[in-house]
């Protein structure tokens, strides 16, 4: 290998091992936070930002569905899924990306940018010619998993939980 | 002095070494052949994640991540015709990525794609996806297409498809440390968390009903069962991240890094994630073992189909074993 490209190659390894540490750890000290800043730039231009956090620091406590019910002009409310649900031994594969938003992201109050997006998709989504929908409601359903116990374990299949319910958000549709 | 002129040397042979391509051109077809199976499950998304009237819509996706990234959705106007196209040029990459087909080119096509197509709704992404991104990146780099591929094929007929059989295995490296930075940091998180700590985080994680797979009823009922999952979990997370380094320890460690994403995705739906994680695995197995896999594959392949006798014999054992005279 020529002398050139061995140094080449030596920066790569070192500038990608450095991006990948300082996007990754927390930001402790003030060289720490400049790198991690620069880092994370990089990271993300390239497409390689650090997010691993499976189960970590702790599993949610909850289980939460996202819905949304959608008012016609004629006073019809119907309430659908936001998941699609497909059918299947792929079904699990197939609704992975709809699990991830809608358990995940779209009932997260950090995440609350989605809300607006979805309203629309939704009452376009809904749509039915000659009655047009007047209002969307997107709302969560959510119960809380039974606190361990050493004694004895709630069995996931035998014990029913309190549904809980949340309106995320209700609008109005222009037209 | 000395020392340095070690550490440097062993940096060298650690990251400069020449092996055999078998191993990474191995790789190649099984990590194409993973990411094109996920583009499939995602094709009847096109139109509700990446189309003009998607459900995140492009201008809150593009404010949202105000940071430079590649996406082709920012060069071309978001309409269908763009989402599909990038889905098509997506597919057939991936396709000629795995068949080895000007594999570099192809690579960097599937990673320019994959990368728009994350972008343009980062709140569909799991790890998984992270994964996919970093590691086809270093694949890219890699010469994973000079063995198992028609570019090798092409090289037996034209001169400008001849390439090397052996290689510097800096991007090898890279793939094995990216690796064990993933499980690394997570068992770094996870011991923030009080959870994981008195033992029932794997009781919280199965409860989760979306996320429920096959029922393990007796097991995941028993207290001291989900106490020594939780912190079993966590030891073979550590050690995926830092024994398999080891070269003493590093098969039983990969053995009980399968097992272990074997069982969560026999408990557990978590979509691609395991299955990649035991995909990635491969890459700890030296390019040798992988290279002695690869003509061990071959001679049987190559036997099964010349010798008929074999064939035939194989095919009466079956038949007697189906009826039951065997």
């Amino acid at each position: 290998m020529r002398r050139l490209t061995k140094y080449i190659l030596n920066t790569l390894i070192v500038s990608y091992l450095a991006v990948i540490y300082f996007s990754g750890v927390p930001e402790t000290n003030t060289l720490n936070f400049r790198l991690k800043d620069k880092a994370t730039k990089v990271a993300f231009a390239v497409g390689i930002w650090p997010s691993w956090s499976m189960f970590a620091p702790n599993p949610i406590k909850f289980d939460s569905k996202s819905y949304v019910s959608i008012t016609y002009k004629n006073g019809d409310v119907k309430e659908y899924d936001v998941e699609k649900n497909p059918d299947g031994i792929l079904a699990p594969f197939r609704k992975a990306r709809w699990m991830k938003y809608s358990q995940d992201n779209l009932r997260n109050p950090n995440q609350r940018v989605l809300l607006g997006p979805a309203i629309r998709y939704f009452a376009r989504k809904y749509q039915i010619p000659g009655n047009p929908v007047v209002n969307v409601q997107i709302k969560r359903k959510w119960s809380e998993i039974h606190a361990f116990s050493d004694h004895k374990i709630p069995s996931i299949y035998a014990t029913p939980r309190q549904e809980k319910n949340e309106v995320l958000i209700t609008q109005q549709v222009e037209r | 002095m000395l020392g340095l002129k070690t550490i440097f040397s062993d940096w060298n042979k650690f990251f400069f070494e020449e092996k055999p391509t078998e191993g990474i051109a191995l790789f190649r077809i099984v990590w194409a052949g993973l990411l094109l199976c996920y583009f499939i499950m995602d094709l009847g998304n096109i139109t509700d994640f990446y189309g003009p009237h998607a459900i995140v819509s492009h201008t809150t996706a593009e404010n949202a991540f105000p940071f430079l990234h590649i996406s082709l959705f920012k060069l071309f106007k978001p309409t269908y015709e763009v989402a599909y196209g990038v889905m098509v040029v997506y597919g057939i990459s991936l396709f000629t990525s795995m068949l080895g087909f000007f594999t570099r080119g192809s690579l960097i096509v599937a990673f320019i794609c994959m990368a728009s197509l994350h972008q343009r709704n980062i709140w569909l992404l799991s790890s998984s996806e992270m994964l996919m991104r970093a590691i086809t990146l270093l694949l890219i780099c890699s010469p994973c297409g000079h063995s198992l591929s028609i570019d090798s094929l092409l090289g037996r007929y034209f001169e400008n498809f001849r390439q090397k059989r052996t290689w510097p295995i800096w991007a090898l490296r890279l793939i094995q440390i990216q690796i064990s930075v993933v499980y690394l940091w997570t068992t770094w998180h996870k011991l923030k968390g009080e959870t994981w700590l008195d033992g029932t985080a794997v009781y919280y994680a199965t409860r989760i009903e979306g996320l429920t797979n096959f029922p393990l009823p007796f097991l995941l009922d028993s207290p001291l069962f989900l106490k020594l999952a939780t912190w079993g979990a966590l030891l073979i997370e550590f050690s995926l991240g830092s024994l398999i380094w080891v070269k003493k320890l590093r098969k039983p460690v990969i053995l009980a890094g399968i097992l272990f994403h074997l069982g969560i995705e026999y408990t557990m739906s978590i979509p691609f994630f395991e299955l990649t994680m035991i995909v990635l695995l491969m890459n700890f197995f030296t390019p040798e073992e992988l290279k002695a896999f690869v003509m061990r594959m071959k001679d049987w392949f190559i036997l099964g189909i010349q010798d008929s006798t074999l064939a035939n014999e194989i095919k009466e054992k079956l038949i007697r074993t189906v009826r039951g005279q065997a």
